[in-house]
């Protein structure tokens, strides 16, 4: 740490969140439980965050600094979202406050529901646009946007589970009841 | 309440008390007196709170490069603030207290070029010893405080009411730091005394 502050007197005005952005990456992604959809359905879906090693992302209430995710859903009307589901947080503390979030990564729930009345052959398109935050001794900001589209199943075919759905929910410390809920 | 009444706090025993209680900071109560300090700022100029009483007055706890504070500075919302509230003589005080080897904490080269990036009006003091920003219980930044004219805390806490690092949610908010100041101004009361602050914790060494 203390030759990035030798750095920084040696650049002058350079921003010190602007180094760490250029090296400390976080990123987001965003899946459904079933590659396709069909009208009136409530599909699971989930929200993962990725935190670099030694940092910290926020829970639900973040404690005495920092932010939750603020997640924007931006879909045709009539698409409905429920509230996010935050798994169990670790505390983190220092001599300011008391801190509650999540290291490596967190898997955040959610479910959808398309309206009954769409058209055939009609895609759904959902996009989240995402700000967060990760944090160690400071706090780096990030957004993104992540966009799920989906095909609407053909007539008389069940949906399909994604694959890679039940080994994320086991990352993210979820169970399949959890999800159902 | 007259100037003379206003309590003297002894800044350095008080700290060095709330160290020994393992407690960083120690928050002063709305309604009570300011606790008075002298600090210098970042172009030597030495600022003590008690030569502004008879004025409103704002303090504004910073840190360059927390992103809640960037939210602010980086469209010029917080410049606009201050500039509105001198213009109506209200006393504005920016203090970083970022100890030596912490974020925000910068060479006196480096603050000036940071001002003059942001065209920042209000002087920033520097507390890097923490001794005002615990005195205060200043936890985050921006954590804001607003001071009658009779030198009592008449709001502290969050600079609005949307916790987030979008610019774009600043107009959405509830500003209230501008209510408090708007309603001293107007002789009425302040409607929200006292808020949770939001942001960046402050880096005491």
């Amino acid at each position: 740490m203390k030759h990035m502050f030798v750095l920084l007197a040696a650049v002058g005005a350079l921003m010190l969140q602007d180094v760490y952005a250029e090296v400390i990456k976080s990123s987001i992604s965003i899946h459904s439980a079933v590659k396709t959809f069909k009208p009136g359905a409530a599909i699971p879906i989930a929200l993962r965050i990725e935190v670099p090693e030694g940092w910290y992302t926020y829970a639900e209430d973040p404690g005495d600094a920092g932010m939750p995710p603020d997640i924007r859903f931006h879909a045709p009307e009539g698409v409905e979202i429920g509230e996010w589901k935050f798994p169990p947080h670790k505390t983190f503390a220092d001599s300011v406050g008391t801190y509650y979030g999540f290291t490596e990564e967190v898997v955040l729930l959610n479910v959808i529901t398309i309206p009954q009345e769409i058209p055939e052959n009609v895609q759904f398109k959902g996009v989240f646009r995402v700000f967060w935050m990760i944090c160690k001794d400071l706090c780096l900001p990030f957004h993104d946007r992540v966009t799920l589209m989906l095909p609407q199943a053909p007539e008389g075919e069940q949906l399909q589970e994604a694959e890679g759905w039940d080994e994320l929910l086991q990352a993210g410390g979820w169970s399949k009841e959890e999800n159902a809920d | 309440m007259a100037l003379t009444k206003l309590k003297r706090i002894v800044v350095a025993s008080m700290v060095v008390g709330a160290f020994h209680a393992g407690v960083a900071t120690a928050a002063v109560e709305t309604g009570a007196a300011a606790p008075d300090f002298t600090l210098t700022d970042v172009q030597g100029n030495k600022h003590t709170l008690h030569d502004h009483l008879g004025s409103i007055i704002v303090l504004e706890w910073t840190n360059y490069d927390c992103p809640f504070v960037r939210k602010f500075y980086n469209p010029g919302v917080m410049q606009a603030m201050q500039s509105e509230m001198a213009e109506n003589g209200v006393v504005w005080l920016t203090i970083c207290s970022s100890a030596p080897g912490t974020q925000g904490n910068f060479t006196q080269e480096v603050w000036k070029q940071r001002i003059e990036a942001w065209n920042v009006v209000a002087p920033v003091l520097l507390d890097e010893s923490g001794d005002v920003g615990r005195t205060y219980g200043a936890r985050v930044t921006p954590h804001m405080y607003v001071i009658d004219s009779e030198g009592r805390i008449a709001y502290q806490g969050a600079i609005d009411s949307i916790r987030s690092v979008n610019p774009d949610d600043i107009e959405k908010a509830d500003n209230y730091v501008k209510a408090a100041v708007h309603a001293l101004l107007a002789g009425e009361d302040v409607e929200n005394t006292h808020t949770t602050p939001y942001g960046c914790t402050v880096k005491y060494e």
